[in-house]
Formats: C-alpha cells, sequence, structure tokens
C-alpha cells in the first residue's frame, strides 16, 4: 500500500508542476510570448572575438551561448561622444528583463548607469564616484561579474583580468544594491556609435562555495 | 555589523556564564557551539579558494521555555569576500505538546523540505555541498520565517506529514537582502516514511515546495530524499544517503525551465574511528538553449571519494578528493579537481537527530 501510496504522490505532484509550469505556453498568442524560436523567425547572426551572436536589430546582439549560473564579462571599448553601451545579462533571448549596466557618453566623460529594482541609478552620482577614473578619453575597460541570484548579482571592476584579490568598485550585495530577478540564461550588448574592442566572457572568479 | 558583533559576543558571554550561573541548568537550557574549518586546493580551477578558512561558526541555544514549549535560537557566521558575516539562523518556538501527535514550529527555521536543507552544515556527512543543493538550496539550506507542522499519521506503518509555510520575500540564503512580497508565499509539503531492521533503518520522503515570487514568476521543486543506515551496536556499519530533486521556474510570459540534480552518497566504517566514503553527483540545465532556441544538452558530473577520522560526534577530520566535469552536447567543457579537508568540532550539548 505504501508503494503505491508513493507512486500515486509522485504523480500528483509532478502533474501539479506540468500543469503551472507553462509548458503549454508554447502554444499561446506568440504576441504574449516574448520568447521567439528560431523556426518563426530566422535572425541574421554573425561571430565577433569568437562569440556567435543573433543581430535583433541595428544597434542589438544577443550572443548565443547561454550563461548559466554565473559569469565574467570583460569589455574594452571606445565610446564616441554621444555614444550608448548597455550590457544586458540573464534576459530572455530578445534581451528584454534581466540585469543592465549601461555606459554612456553624453559629453567627454563616461557615465554608467545601472538598473536597479527601484529604478536606474547613476554610478558616479553615488558614493562609487571616487573609485571610477575619469574616463574623458572614452575607452572604457571594465570586467563585470554576474550571478543568477535572487536577486540578481553583480560585481564590478575598472580593468581586465581580475581576480578574488583584487578590490572591485561595486559589489550590489555589500553595496546594497537590488537588481531585478532573472529573466533567462542571455545576454547580450545594445550599442549606439561604439567601437567594441574586445569582449569575453569568462567563468566566474567569487564563486559562492 | 557592529551590532551583530556584539549579539554573536553576548552570546559567547552567555555560553562562558553557563558555569558561573547555575540555575541555567536547571531551566534545561542547553548550549552549544559548532565550527566547521575547510580547506581547498583546487587544481585547473583558478576560482577555489586554494586556503583554509572557516566556512561557518555557530552557537546555539535550544531548552524549554515552560511545560508546553521549546525554543531554540541559533546565530551563524560565514565568510563573504574576506570578512565573517553574523547573522540570525533561526529563532522559533515549538511543541508537540499541544495537538496530539503534532509538532509545529513558529518563527525562522531551516524549510522542513529535503535532507541536507534541515540539518545544519556541519552536520552533513560530506565536506563540499553537492552540486543540486547548491543550485537549489543556495548552499547550506533555504531560510525563511513563517510556521510547519508535522503530523504523525495515525496508521499501522510511520507516515509523517509536514506542511508549511512562510513568508517567501527570499527563497536563498540571505545575504543582507530583506526580499520582495510574493504573489503567493513560500508553502512546502513532505511525507516521511520509515521502515527500520535489526540494525538500522530505511527513511525515504517526498517532498514538494512552491512559491509566486513579487515578479510573478512560478517556482515549484519536487524531490525524493532518502537515508539508509546499518549498524554493528553504536557503530554505524553503511550509511547511503541519496536526494534527487527537479526544479522548475516559470517567469511571466516566458517559457517554463526545469533543472534536475540528484547525490549519491555511500559510506562504510572501516573500524571504530575511520570511515570511507564517496559521493556522486549530477545536474543538468533540461531546457537550456542558445539564442537560436537550439536545445543544448548539458550534464555536470562530480565525483568525491573521501576519508573520514571521528573519534567522537563532537570532532571529525575529513580528507576529500573531488573529480568534476561540465559537458555541452557531449564534449567536455570544463574539467576540474581538487583537495578538500575539513575539520568539524562542537562543544557543549548538541542536539540528536531523528534518524
Amino acid at each position: 500500500m505504501k508503494l503505491s501510496f508513493l507512486v500515486v504522490s509522485l504523480f500528483l505532484i509532478s502533474c501539479g508542476a506540468d500543469q503551472s509550469s507553462g509548458r503549454g505556453d508554447e502554444t499561446q498568442n506568440p504576441k504574449t510570448a516574448q520568447n521567439r524560436d528560431a523556426e518563426d523567425n530566422a535572425l541574421p547572426g554573425g561571430e565577433i572575438f569568437d562569440l556567435k551572436f543573433l543581430k535583433l536589430d541595428d544597434n542589438s546582439l544577443v550572443f548565443e551561448q547561454p550563461i548559466q549560473k554565473e559569469a565574467l564579462f570583460e569589455i574594452s571599448a571606445s565610446l564616441q561622444i554621444g555614444a550608448e553601451l548597455e550590457l544586458v545579462f540573464f534576459s530572455n533571448n530578445q534581451l528584454n528583463g534581466g540585469g543592465r549596466l549601461k555606459f554612456t557618453r553624453p559629453v567627454d566623460k563616461v557615465l554608467i548607469f545601472l538598473e536597479t529594482a527601484e529604478g536606474i541609478i547613476d554610478l558616479r552620482a553615488e558614493s562609487f564616484n571616487q573609485a571610477f577614473s575619469e574616463m574623458s578619453d572614452g575607452e572604457i575597460s571594465v570586467s563585470v561579474e554576474v550571478h543568477d541570484e535572487e536577486p540578481l548579482h553583480l560585481i564590478l571592476w575598472e580593468g581586465l583580468n581580475v581576480g578574488v584579490s583584487v578590490p572591485e568598485i561595486l559589489d550590489t550585495v555589500q553595496d546594497s544594491i537590488r537588481l531585478s530577478n532573472s529573466r533567462g540564461n542571455f545576454w547580450g550588448l545594445k550599442m549606439n556609435e561604439v567601437t567594441l574592442k574586445n569582449i569575453k566572457i569568462k567563468k566566474a572568479v567569487l564563486s559562492h562555495g | 555589523m557592529g551590532r551583530k558583533k556584539l549579539i554573536f559576543l553576548f552570546l559567547v558571554f552567555g555560553l562562558a556564564s553557563k558555569h558561573v550561573f547555575a540555575s541555567l541548568d536547571e531551566s534545561g537550557l542547553e548550549i552549544s557551539a559548532a565550527a566547521d574549518i575547510v580547506g581547498e586546493m583546487g587544481f585547473q580551477d583558478s576560482a577555489r579558494q586554494d586556503r583554509f578558512y572557516v566556512r561557518s561558526a555557530e552557537v546555539l541555544l535550544y531548552g524549554p521555555t515552560d511545560y508546553l514549549f521549546q525554543a531554540r535560537l541559533s546565530l551563524g557566521a560565514h565568510p563573504y569576500q574576506g570578512e565573517m558575516n553574523f547573522g540570525l539562523h533561526e529563532a522559533f518556538v515549538s511543541s508537540s505538546r499541544l495537538i496530539p501527535r503534532t509538532r509545529f514550529q513558529l518563527g525562522q527555521f531551516f524549510l522542513g523540505v529535503g535532507r541536507l536543507n534541515a540539518i545544519h552544515q556541519h552536520d552533513w556527512p560530506f565536506i563540499s555541498t553537492p552540486i543540486v543543493q547548491e543550485n537549489f538550496f543556495d548552499g547550506e539550506g533555504i531560510l525563511d520565517t513563517g510556521v510547519q507542522a508535522s503530523v504523525l499519521m495515525p496508521t499501522a506503518f510511520y507516515w509523517d506529514v509536514t506542511l508549511g509555510v512562510t513568508n517567501g520575500w527570499r527563497i536563498t540564503h540571505s545575504h543582507g537582502d530583506l526580499g520582495a512580497k510574493p504573489k503567493i508565499p513560500t508553502h512546502y509539503l513532505r511525507m516521511e516514511f520509515f521502515n527500520d531492521w535489526e540494525s538500522g533503518g530505511l527513511k525515504y520522503a517526498l517532498n514538494y515546495l512552491g512559491r509566486r515570487d513579487a515578479e510573478s514568476t512560478w517556482l515549484f521543486m519536487s524531490g525524493l530524499d532518502v537515508v539508509a543506515k546499518w549498524r554493528q551496536s553504536r557503530l554505524l556499519k553503511w550509511l547511503i544517503q541519496s536526494e534527487v530533486w527537479s526544479k522548475t521556474e516559470k517567469p511571466k510570459n516566458e517559457r517554463a525551465s526545469t533543472e534536475i540534480g540528484s547525490y549519491f552518497f555511500i559510506q562504510h566504517a572501516l573500524n571504530q574511528n575511520y570511515f570511507l566514503g564517496l559521493r556522486l553527483d549530477v545536474f543538468s540545465q533540461l531546457d537550456l538553449r542558445n539564442a537560436s532556441s537550439q536545445k543544448l544538452t548539458n550534464w555536470q558530473l562530480e565525483a568525491s571519494p573521501q576519508l573520514l577520522y571521528e573519534l567522537s560526534e563532537f570532532s571529525r577530520f575529513r580528507v576529500a578528493y573531488a573529480f568534476e566535469n561540465r559537458f555541452e552536447e557531449n564534449k567536455k567543457t570544463e574539467y576540474g579537481h581538487r583537495l578538500e579537508c575539513q575539520i568539524v568540532f562542537i562543544l557543549g550539548a548538541h542536539p540528536a537527530h531523528e534518524f
């Protein structure tokens, strides 16, 4: 009797999860579903610095390879006056949702914005300003580590090839900044008037053990 | 941080003061302290600690408040980015005397699902956190505030049903973030069965946990945990422990994604003090897709043989070697191995585990 009960219970639990898991949502109106299937609408793609991407529009690209729990991005770029470069992570494959870190250069200095659960914060206006260099030549070189936690967790360094002993400029957990939750496994860039010099995805250096 | 250190120091003082204030013994108050010190040396994996560190330190107070209720208070410290973070782990009141065959607890506690989630990390039978535990239970375990009730069913066989509802503002171990009010709070169910035999027993349980967070993302977890023990007098001759879990998350207007994971651990006593063990881990994200929506098969596998030296339940020394592999589309994408060692000590009283 115990075995029968166990089997029935397992069946009930898995059925309950399936009904609400949204597997039926794959047949819902595609206008409400944010994820597009390759069969519906093939996007142009390419490769940049050995990373394959799909082009969502003239300024946005999503990288083919998803990120799983955590990753470290190294980004080097030149921003013209009026340029914008946005890193999107743990979003869906249309770069909706997830976390967003934006660099803009309205005049000389590069400004840095972080989208939080409560709105967008200007990292130059906060207490971190003294830790960032001026970047007045429009050259940025940063390392951004992201963790799929609840909420998302971001650590930011200025410079590349960082390790556990290199102090970070920003840690959203330690600095009590609340990001949103993950919306998917994808990451990408939105760029305008930007010359991308290098982009890499590496293993996170601050894994939680 | 300063206030938290003060609370921790106060409790340590309380521990020391037990010998001065004799009335504490008469009240039934028990005090316990434990520390879990680990060392890791990673090869082919630069993200490893490569050092010794105190993974956790804990002070636990428990005992009866009166003839009806019991209470537990535990403070813990964990390292984060090179600093020890002190925090409240458990603070709850419980009773098994109000309603027949029923135990309930109110307050903050590790949720009563799974095997490892309900046990403090220093009491785990291995050093490192299983992959499934790390991914689904954020390491040590899901801690929350709410109510939990366990009922021993009136059947001829052992059947214990646990139901719990907690705030659900956070589902993972807090790093100082309050979280956000969920649409549907965390709720869970556990059905536990037990068969005993002359020299040991088998405990197995079905688990379910659900929640809908502030962003309307559904979370469903279901799992099976099994513990089997064979004893020779007081010696634990054989231990088998395993958990299998599935986790499904469905953000609003997005596809659901499902992950599965499991660990299997077996341990054999060589003699009264030395025990040989082996743990196998497997983990996969079933719905992992690339940006073109092509499914990507992926697996994480880990094997960790270990040796335990245990003089008593109050001090343990372990050494293990872990081999980890990641595969994607049947190609090995990552490979690493590491040496681990652990020292666990417990001072004072230590609450007994049920099985």
